[in-house]
């Protein structure tokens, strides 16, 4: 299993961050690589599953996920089967008026991109899609609040 | 239009970075958000045309790509029309036993995004996207002889 371990500093409060990065269908907005995801099921203890379309290397996989543990505002572990095996532990938590994420990834890369491509280079690739998915996140969260602020000040 | 610039320098003969970033085939397996590439057409000119499927902010994309200017080993101007209308200027250039690759694009944000969408944060994704753009076809270019045997390998996978 290869480990991923990722964080970033949101200006935004901790629900409005969780809401948004805890949601699956945001998930393609802000994660170059996840091509799509589909049968979203919320169940009532905030827990969700869904399926999904990574691509990784230029070779699409297809998944499921499950929530195993949520925490809300707080923690979610989620673990994806089929495709690609994983497990992601994102951590919400309070810091300097904004919101630390972190996210960890414990996942296996599929043979088939083993066969493909030199592993130093898959695990790199997968490094960068993770810093990328945090940054975006903050972007998509800070430059929202930054244009809804712009309205309020119009008014 | 919107318009970004990025560089990087690579260790590898410009040759081999151009026979890969310019070969349709390998486009989305170094460029993360292209989900698709199908139709390729070689020209006699040089390159080939095809047609893509791209993801910005979660909606996709289906478009056309031709070259419009193509100079093996130093340079190729593609113009993309339909989904996301663009221009990109790959140059290749020899610098210090390696090379420099640039990427120039010009694109209009579609308007189904904005409509959705701060224009500031899908310019900052799209930012984001060409460093990893980038940085995959240095990494793979970069690669040595273990990785070139994997090359050979894809060919049987295909």
């Amino acid at each position: 299993m290869k480990k991923i371990r990722k964080s970033v500093l949101i200006q935004a409060p901790v629900e409005r961050v969780f809401d948004y990065a805890s949601n699956p269908e945001n998930f393609p907005e802000v994660w170059p690589s996840m091509v799509e995801v589909s049968n979203i099921e919320r169940k009532a203890d905030g827990k969700h599953s869904f399926d999904w379309v990574y691509k990784m290397a230029g070779i699409r996989f297809h998944g499921h996920t499950d929530t195993t543990e949520v925490i809300p505002n707080q923690r979610v572990v989620t673990k994806s089967e089929k495709g690609i095996e994983s497990v992601f532990t994102w951590t919400y938590a309070a810091e300097g008026g904004g919101t630390r994420l972190t996210v960890e990834t414990q996942y296996t890369l599929p043979g088939t991109v083993l066969d493909k491509l030199a592993e130093p280079f898959l695990i790199r690739t997968n490094e960068r899609e993770a810093e990328t998915v945090l940054e975006n996140i903050k972007s998509r969260l800070e430059m929202a609040a930054e244009r809804t602020t712009g309205k309020q000040a119009q008014r | 239009m919107a318009k970004l610039r990025k560089s990087i320098s690579i260790h590898a003969p410009v040759d081999r970075v151009f026979a890969y970033a310019t070969n349709a085939d390998n486009v989305p397996e170094y460029w993360p958000s292209m989900i698709e590439v199908s139709n390729k057409k070689d020209l006699p000119s040089g390159g080939h045309e095809f047609d893509w499927t791209y993801k910005m902010a979660g909606m996709r994309f289906h478009g056309h790509s031709t070259p419009i200017e193509y100079e093996q080993n130093r340079r190729l101007t593609v113009r993309n029309e339909k989904g996301i209308e663009s221009t990109l200027v790959w140059s290749f250039e020899g610098e210090n036993g390696g090379m420099r690759l640039t990427l120039e694009v010009e694109y209009q944000i579609p308007p189904t995004l904005l409509g959705k969408l701060a224009q500031p944060f899908i310019l900052k994704l799209n930012e984001r996207e060409l460093d990893s753009v980038l940085e995959n076809i240095k990494a793979i270019t970069e690669a040595t002889a273990p990785v070139a045997t994997n090359v050979q390998a894809r060919t049987s996978v295909h």
